[in-house]
């Protein structure tokens, strides 16, 4: 008996320019998420394009309304499956290995996304989410596949940790 | 300013302007391609082998293609990539005996130990199920602070007599270790964590499901898992990860015995019609009142991941584990017209 492959892309050039159109308006806000996830150019790139790959194949089924979620879903659960899979071979550090610079007050901004990188993976996600994305508990809970409890857990130790985190302190002191 | 409002702007000033890509979806459409590539080189390595062992094994064993041990077909064995402790053995039914593993277990936590890496959903003590071939190992916390978030309750004393599926859910730790939670979705639908009891079991299958399935969306079946040799209109195991986007094969069923395979371009008009036409059972139209069918036909399937779906024919279309019925559209409705012809 044959099989029948349940996603399959869309052959035509009609879904491949509005793959293309979507990838063009919103990679770039994606890129963004990414990069806060992950506080690197290249790993941010990498993800975005290993969640627009992934999702490609469901552009025809998901339709272009419902694609941003469903990528941002995608690509928050591959960042969660590198992390377990220690693909990437990323470690805990100190230091971090990129700052956004060329911006004023840019000390405070590099502390934070150090602060922010010293989370764990999940409860950094929530806080992108819920923060950058300013997604609804509910939405994120549907991103990350967990509980509305988890997230408000996940953001309540975040919010703690963040507000005990040296290098915040340090700043805090400074002022 | 709050802490929240902190950290929205501290967030949004933070990071940097996307660097110019203006090939990012050119490139994620090559990437998408050579992906699909691979996997279709893997399932035609994979069919190979799966056939192999199959053949193999039906010499070797005769068990019962419904029994939830009987792995072999679908290619259970070999899934390694979640890398995750297997199923203990399915508890046998012994009258008046409970296996212990569905006990009270004096000396151990009453809750899950944190840290578990990955979690099963196994056979337990109740009707069986078609138990998923693939681990969770993403979110494993999740379904930790689920069952650790219910309620605390006494030994059961009075229950419905009802009966239904009972699972386990077997998770692994890091050293190899592994705690298994015992639950079932009849009686008082209690659930045994360690040495105590909680309350109630429906929670934490459920949970468990959603995560699963949220899992699979990222993740990709074991190459030949989505065809099977023994799909049978007998089957009566179902899977209760399994969605009806993800059906590779069929046969329709007239009665137990006569199954007629659906050819894949049919079926793929079938699934489609699924993801449009089904909704909860409640909303049906059913209008409460209680109607008698004659309708005896049914779909037996596989998925990509290997999980059996049974939809069983209603008086409304066709109901789906879960609660779902499918109400077939003209287009479907055709298809299943040919299919159920005499001299099919």
């Amino acid at each position: 008996m044959d099989a029948v492959v349940s996603e399959r892309p869309a052959a035509g050039h009609d879904a491949a320019a509005g793959f293309d159109a979507f990838v063009a308006a919103r990679g770039d806000a994606l890129w963004r998420s990414a990069w806060l996830l992950t506080c690197d150019h290249q790993l941010a790139e990498d993800l975005v394009q290993t969640a627009l790959a992934k999702s490609w194949r469901a552009w025809t089924r998901v339709g272009p309304e419902g694609f941003e979620p469903y990528v941002r879903r995608v690509l928050f659960t591959t960042y969660a499956a590198w992390w377990r899979r220690k693909w990437r071979g990323e470690r805990p550090t100190g230091e971090l290995p990129e700052q956004a610079g060329g911006q004023p007050d840019s000390d405070t901004r590099r502390d934070l996304v150090a602060a922010l990188a010293t989370l764990p993976r999940g409860q950094r996600a929530v806080v992108v989410l819920r923060y950058f994305e300013d997604l609804t508990e509910a939405e994120t809970a549907d991103v990350l596949g967990v509980t509305v409890g988890t997230v408000k857990s996940q953001t309540s130790r975040a919010l703690a940790a963040l507000r005990t985190s040296p290098r915040l302190r340090e700043e805090n002191d400074d002022d | 300013m709050t802490d929240e409002q902190w950290l929205r702007e501290g967030l949004a000033d933070a990071v940097p302007e996307a660097p110019n890509a203006p090939e990012r979806a050119g490139a994620a459409r090559n990437r998408a391609a050579r992906s699909r590539r691979r996997a279709t080189a893997a399932t035609l390595a994979g069919a190979a082998a799966v056939a192999v062992v199959v053949a193999g094994t039906a010499l070797a064993f005769q068990r019962n293609p419904d029994s939830p041990a009987a792995g072999p077909a679908k290619a259970t064995d070999t899934r390694s990539t979640y890398d995750a402790p297997p199923c203990p053995p399915a508890p046998r039914p012994v009258p008046g005996q409970q296996d212990p593993l569905d006990q009270p277990r004096p000396g151990q936590p009453d809750a899950v130990p944190e840290d578990a890496t990955s979690v099963r959903l196994c056979q337990g003590e109740g009707t069986s199920f078609d138990v998923p071939s693939d681990a969770l190992v993403n979110s494993v916390s999740t379904i930790v602070d689920e069952i650790n978030g219910l309620r605390k309750s006494d030994p059961p004393e009075v229950c419905p007599e009802d009966y239904g599926p009972g699972y386990r859910l077997s998770f692994g730790y890091a050293d190899g270790s592994t705690f298994v939670v015992s639950g079932r979705l009849y009686g008082c639908r209690e659930l045994v964590v360690g040495s105590g009891y909680r309350s109630d079991a429906t929670v934490a299958w459920q949970a468990f499901v959603k995560v699963l399935r949220g899992q699979r969306e990222t993740s990709t079946p074991l190459a030949g898992s989505g065809t099977v040799d023994d799909l049978s209109c007998a089957s009566t195991v179902a899977s209760p990860v399994a969605v009806t986007a993800d059906i590779t094969q069929a046969v329709y069923c007239r009665g137990e015995d006569v199954g007629v395979p659906i050819p894949s371009d049919q079926l793929q008009v079938l699934v489609a019609d699924m993801a449009e036409n089904t909704g909860s059972s409640s909303s049906s139209g059913s209008s409460g009142v209680l109607h008698v069918c004659a309708n005896r036909s049914k779909i037996v399937a596989v998925t990509s991941w290997g999980d059996r779906m049974i939809l069983q024919g209603a008086c409304h279309g066709f109901m789906i584990e879960g609660d779902q019925t499918w109400t077939p559209g003209p287009g479907a409705q055709q298809v299943l017209d040919a299919l159920s012809a005499p001299g099919r």
